[in-house]
């Protein structure tokens, strides 16, 4: 067990349709299903860098955008591209590295950041 | 010899592992070529080059270069070449208005972009694209469009990189004319060429000013105007950038590298990268 990993967990109104999107659009892995009791069920996925992303499905959605980590920026938005998705970013640099931004068919706002340490290079 | 080419739509990604190659008057598009181990030689315009790992070379499209691998070690090498259409075409839609690229959409096709031809530091964002990109091509990967995306990132990286090397410097010179500017820098960054591509070798200043067609005078004067350093403080962060690259690449004892990156003793080694990196090279490594 790789106690390193993070878990980030996001509120969404419809967890399939969520689900969907981020396995299918974004290219994530679905790591396992769970059932917490006294709620609905919840989705983990794998993301790029190894952590985790825990679906909850919640009567509300996040209030800020949700920031997650990626390993390469570009392809991601190429994916997004491809498939079409409203209201995504062209890819902007910034001092950290490289983000983009959508939202997720809930309307939840994420930024995708790949990270990219100038120092060395 | 290990040699890939990928074609991007018109555009075109080259990989090479090579001790031994030759290409010769490679031309008609526009080239970035970089090195990720080893060195490689080129002959552009009367010019002898010599590119090593962390730089890149861009050539114009009208250029005509022969670029040579003759190493002890393999030699692996990236060249995007890109379509003259694809660079006027990203040319004119970074400094055409909105409302002209609406009406004009085709007026890309009247003029190609002329950059002013030079070793760059492989540095920033460019690198980590190129990286990417490199990596999605050892996978196999052949989406013209998704290369194509990041071929287009590259130009914007590339850009930026020409901004803050050229654009900027030319205008840090003091002279009231821009055509002397233009000039001045032009041969400057023939001087700055020679230093990275001999980098290695005992170069005296009079060659250096004389290869910039400039007396040492004007030549240090104006270095020191565009680059902040002169060319002796140049020479040394070469030395000094390369010397990282050793230590970080390879296991060769830091004597060694000393030999190699041209300083002529190792406590004056030591003493500088610690001075400018704030750290032992033995710690760095």
């Amino acid at each position: 067990m790789d106690l390193e990993q993070k878990y980030k967990v996001v509120y969404v109104t419809d967890l399939q349709e969520s689900l969907d999107f981020f396995l299918t659009k974004l290219g994530l892995k679905l790591h396992e299903h769970l059932d917490i009791p006294g709620r609905d069920r919840a989705a983990v996925l794998q993301m790029f860098d190894g952590d985790f992303l825990m679906l909850l499905q919640n009567e509300e959605l996040e209030k800020v955008p949700v920031l997650l980590y990626t390993d390469d920026c570009l392809r991601d938005h190429h994916r997004l591209s491809v498939e079409n998705v409203m209201g995504l970013t062209a890819p902007m640099y910034s001092p950290e590295g490289v983000t983009i931004a959508f939202p997720d068919p809930c309307g939840n706002k994420f930024i995708l950041l790949e990270k990219r340490d100038y120092t060395d290079t | 010899m290990n040699y890939q080419r990928t074609p991007v739509n018109k555009n075109e990604v080259i990989i090479e592992s090579a001790y031994d190659s030759f290409h010769p008057e490679i031309s008609g598009r526009y080239a970035i070529d970089m090195i990720f181990s080893g060195s490689a030689d080129y002959t552009a315009a009367n010019r002898d080059l010599t590119l090593f790992s962390e730089n890149f070379i861009f050539f114009n499209q009208q250029t005509t270069y022969t670029k040579r691998i003759n190493s002890p070690v393999k030699v692996r090498s990236m060249s995007i070449l890109f379509d003259p259409e694809f660079v006027s075409d990203f040319d004119y839609s970074r400094r055409a208005k909105d409302s002209l690229l609406l009406d004009d959409p085709e007026n890309h096709k009247k003029e190609a972009p002329v950059f002013v031809e030079a070793i760059y530091p492989l540095q920033g964002n460019l690198k980590f694209n190129l990286l990417h990109l490199k990596k999605h091509i050892d996978h196999g990967n052949t989406d013209s469009l998704m290369l194509s995306s990041y071929l287009e990132h590259c130009l914007i990286n590339y850009y930026e990189i020409y901004h803050s090397e050229v654009t900027s410097r030319e205008a840090s010179l003091k002279f009231l004319s821009h055509t002397t500017k233009s000039e001045i820098l032009r041969r400057l960054s023939i001087a700055r060429d020679y230093i990275i591509s001999n980098y290695n070798k005992n170069i005296c200043l009079d060659d250096i000013a004389r290869i910039a067609c400039l007396s040492v005078n004007h030549f240090l004067r104006t270095f020191k105007q565009a680059y902040q350093q002169s060319p002796h403080q140049f020479l040394t962060s070469i030395r000094l950038q390369q010397a990282k690259y050793f230590l970080r690449n390879t296991d060769y004892p830091i004597n060694e590298i000393v030999d190699i990156v041209g300083f002529e003793c190792p406590s004056s080694f030591i003493r500088l990268f610690r001075n400018s990196f704030q750290v032992t090279p033995g710690r760095y490594r």
